[in-house]
């Protein structure tokens, strides 16, 4: 399981998270990505990323009042 | 109601027939999951976890009622499939931040989710913005919201200010495989929470209500909660001290709770005041009104000594009720051994007023108490601003109108926007102030036995009575006859002509008739409508359970004997149960144990009043004295109950026990005088650590104990005077009353009570004048004068200006004689 922590890069987490999921992992490994809710279009966007670099998101979840939680995962 | 013998999972038990199934359970220690429910308010069937099997058949137990021979099974298969179901989707897209949420440790989500065994997610939906809301002193998170609507209930059914409803969410739909796939219940009550948030009904994004926090109080989750609480600590940290609230006569039970201000500072602090709110609904002060401790007090040797020192030359103390049971009873102690003059107004009034009544009601006490008149169906209120002076007394109005069907009478000079948006069953009667007799005598006429009543005042309301004859109007429907004009084939030329046809209709008509009907001049005289019985008529509809709360006007009205007396004939030969509402925290307790004087001698010693020499829990006197939130005693209810209150706080100072001892009186501890209270008529000897403080789960008040309420000598002399048609106060008036979560120096020494001092006119009467919020005024009456700025206040209305008492600088008090109403003139500076 790896945590990633996106929330200083604000609105503008996608290219980090992308970077991150493009990075060979250990078969089967979590992924925990934190980042800012914003306008609520993160939300969406990082499914989207998720699914377009072949991972399924297990979950995705308000963490705060500000901040959105994913997990992903690669079989 | 009658009793019924049901059968719960195989337990046989007895309840009232009619009695919700939940209630009947909870009260015999069986459990039902339940989670929208609130005891005393209507079912909502939100969360529908409280599914039951009823002979067979699928029931609501908050709502289905109790039949004699029920069969209940708590749990089947199905049942525990709905329960597990609705527990998922309550977990459906719920925030992962149980770390950072304030209800973390006592949140039913979390408590039903484990106790249910959700360890598995099988529903999902798209999840949507859900920003959190600024509600003043309230926060709202939609996002935690499990739209179960206690907080909506609580408002509309127990409070009476009705400001929030489920509004409209917005997101995707259900997929619908769910609705084949789902236990219907389950699957039901998802489609509306899906659908719903939480929002105001003025329509608006600002929170306008009477600020209790309730709402907050009842969140199961931590969705709505109080802005001074939100993210200063876990549940968990903070220690419970049970308490009764130190701020009016409702005596409400409340915890405390504290621990340590910060790492850096071990000093104790109150985090918030909690409630058992399925039994007890607290207003604004008792909720938010809690760090009123006189801090950072040590001793002050040289101050007891002057305290002692000038007890020794005092031949008076002046005190308030904001005072203990103990710490009365010391003070009637030291009045019996140095002869003081023991001097309190209002209490004074309230005794004097329970005395006049007792002569006739032959009883030490009033009868009834705020409970029963909750469970009534027809309330009359007189002489009290209700939603300030008592507001549990206003709960138990708006609870009996909104969740009994009930049906009231408001009598009172002041009009209330408040009172009467809570319900259409509610008459307000804004009569002139002075005429509080009057409104007495009617009760009397609507409601007494009049076979019983004394045959003299029977008369005298007769005398009230004439016929007269009125113009009625009413529509008839009249058969009228019009010829028209048809198109028709003439059977013999075969063509198409017009004739005229007899046509019969039948149409409205309005027609005038005289009638004689009976003309009651004590509604005339008490500015009533014109068709006021026939509103009376359809108010009385199937009511049966009758209670009347009268309150501090009456007790220092010029004619307050009489009035007393009115109350107790009421009282007496009527079906009205009657509650009164004594003036301050704990001025029951105080007229019944202390004998007061009325004027002060020479020197006076003064316990959070004024005086020669200050005693004040205030820390503004010559010695300090602990606030009620620091100290152990009793506080004497309105409901008559001796209720314990526990400090919260420590205090490093000297108390009036300490001055007692100094003075030749002998206790370790103030509360050693608790079970000394039962040498006073009424009171039990009972030691303070041995008084009970819960409730049941049936939601029995287990608290302390209740005042005996003794058998007094009466004549039978139950005369009263006829009403002083003379009296009747017009033109410019003041009040003396305090704005919503206000009523003492105490409340108005807190944080987060922030209501301002000045001269209170309600708003609409500020748009017709040309006088604005802020201004600074001269207010002027025979008895005396203040300049103070007016504070616009939407939740009166009308044209009677409110004189606060909560802030004694403003010393409003002096500008009236006694009765709370003055005329007064206004100008600005």
């Amino acid at each position: 399981m790896k945590r990633y922590d996106l929330r200083h890069l604000k609105d503008n987490f996608d290219p980090r998270m992308k970077e991150i999921l493009s990075e060979s992992h250990k078969a089967t490994e979590t992924l925990i990505f934190l980042f800012e809710i914003g306008d609520f279009t993160p939300v969406q966007r990082s499914a989207d990323l998720v699914k377009e670099c072949g991972y399924e998101l297990y979950n995705s979840l308000k963490f705060n009042e500000v901040d959105w939680t994913i997990v992903a995962k690669k079989d | 109601m009658n009793n019924v013998s049901i059968n719960i999972d195989g337990k046989e038990i007895v309840t009232q027939e009619g009695e919700f199934l939940l209630n009947a359970a909870r009260a015999n220690d069986i459990y039902i999951p339940a989670i929208c429910y609130l005891t005393r308010c209507s079912p909502t069937l939100a969360c529908r976890i409280c599914l039951v099997e009823v002979d067979g058949k699928q029931v609501y137990a908050c709502n289905a009622k109790a039949k004699e021979g029920m069969n209940v099974i708590t749990k089947t298969e199905t049942i525990e499939k709905e329960r597990r179901a609705i527990m998922e989707v309550y977990d459906v897209n719920h925030p992962l931040q149980c770390g950072v949420c304030d209800q973390s440790g006592e949140c039913e989500l979390q408590n039903y989710t484990l106790e249910i065994g959700v360890d598995s997610q099988s529903y999902t939906v798209q999840d949507v913005d859900r920003a959190s809301h600024d509600w003043g002193h309230l926060h709202y998170d939609p996002g935690l919201c499990i739209v179960c609507e206690r907080c909506v209930t609580a408002c509309k059914d127990m409070i009476g200010d009705n400001s929030l409803k489920t509004i409209a969410r917005g997101g995707d739909p259900l997929n619908v495989d769910y609705k084949e796939s789902m236990p219907k219940d389950s699957y039901a009550m998802w489609n509306k929470l899906n659908k719903s948030v939480i929002g105001l009904t003025n329509g608006t994004d600002v929170l306008d209500c009477t600020s209790c926090g309730e709402c907050a109080a009842v969140c199961p989750v931590g969705a709505l909660v109080s802005t001074q609480f939100m993210y200063k600590s876990n549940s968990w940290e903070l220690k419970s001290i049970p308490a009764t609230c130190g701020h009016c006569s409702a005596g409400c039970q409340i915890s405390y709770d504290v621990k340590h201000t910060s790492v850096h500072n071990p000093d104790e602090k109150i985090y918030r005041v909690m409630n058992e709110w399925n039994y007890v609904s607290l207003c604004g002060a008792g909720r938010y009104g809690f760090d009123y401790e006189n801090r950072d007090v040590v001793k002050d040797e040289v101050a007891f000594k002057n305290a002692i020192a000038a007890f020794k030359k005092a031949d008076t103390i002046k005190f308030t009720s904001t005072i203990t049971n103990e710490e009365a009873f010391i003070l009637e102690t030291l009045k019996d051994k140095f002869g003081y003059k023991l001097v309190n107004d209002e209490a004074k009034s309230f005794q004097t007023f329970l005395s006049d009544y007792s002569a006739v009601s032959g009883t030490s006490l009033y009868g009834s108490d705020l409970k029963t008149a909750m469970n009534s169906n027809f309330i009359v209120s007189i002489g009290t601003a209700i939603k300030t002076d008592n507001p549990n007394a206003r709960y138990a109005l708006n609870n009996s109108l909104t969740t009994n069907k009930g049906a009231a009478l408001y009598f009172h000079p002041v009009a209330d926007p408040v009172v009467d948006a809570m319900s259409k069953n509610i008459v307000s009667i804004n009569h002139k102030p002075l005429q509080e007799e009057t409104a007495l005598y009617l009760v009397l006429d609507l409601f007494a036995d009049k076979s019983k009543l004394p045959t003299d005042i029977v008369e005298y309301l007769a005398s009230f009575h004439s016929t007269k004859t009125v113009t009625l109007t009413e529509t008839i429907k009249e058969k009228v006859i019009e010829i028209v004009k048809e198109m028709k084939v003439n059977e013999e030329t075969g063509e198409e002509e017009e004739v005229e046809v007899e046509k019969s209709k039948m149409v409205p008509k309005k027609v005038s008739k005289e009638v004689e009907v009976d003309d009651n001049r004590l509604l005339s005289m008490l500015g009533m409508a014109d068709d006021f019985m026939e509103t009376f008529t359809k108010l009385m509809k199937k009511k049966d359970i009758f209670s009347m709360i009268v309150g501090p006007d009456l007790y220092n009205h010029p004619n307050s004997k009489n009035i007393a007396r009115l109350v107790a004939l009421i009282e007496k030969y009527s079906a009205f149960e009657l509650v009164m509402i004594p003036t301050l925290t704990n001025t029951l307790g105080v007229a019944m144990i202390n004998e007061l004087s009325d004027t002060a001698g020479s020197y006076a010693i003064g316990y959070n009043t004024e005086a020669d020499f200050v005693l004040s829990g205030l820390g503004e006197g010559d010695l300090d004295m602990p606030a009620i939130n620091q100290q152990e005693g009793t506080l004497t209810s309105i409901n008559k109950n001796v209720n314990p209150t526990n400090a919260a706080l420590p205090y490093g100072g000297y108390t009036l026990n300490d001055i007692a001892n100094a003075l030749g009186l002998n206790a370790q501890n103030t509360i050693d005088y608790t079970v000394e209270l039962g040498s006073i008529d009424g009171f039990k000897a009972e030691e303070f650590d041995a008084l009970p403080d819960h409730y049941t789960n049936a939601g029995e008040e287990i608290r302390g104990y209740k005042l005996e309420s003794l058998s007094t000598s009466t004549s039978s002399d139950e005369s009263v005077s006829k009403i002083d048609e003379a009296l009747g106060l017009d033109g410019a008036i003041i009040y003396l009353a305090n704005p919503v979560r206000q009523f003492t120096d105490f409340t108005k020494n807190t944080t987060n009570l922030d209501e301002k001092s000045g001269v209170y006119m309600s708003a609409e009467s500020l748009e017709a004048s040309e006088l604005n919020d802020g201004d600074s005024v001269f207010v002027k009456t025979d008895n005396g004068e203040l300049t103070a700025n007016i504070v616009s206040d939407n939740k009166i209305a009308g044209n009677i200006i409110i004189l606060p008492t909560f802030d004694s600088k403003l010393n409003s008090g002096a500008l009236v004689n006694g009765y709370r109403f003055a005329n007064a003139s206004i100008q600005k500076v």
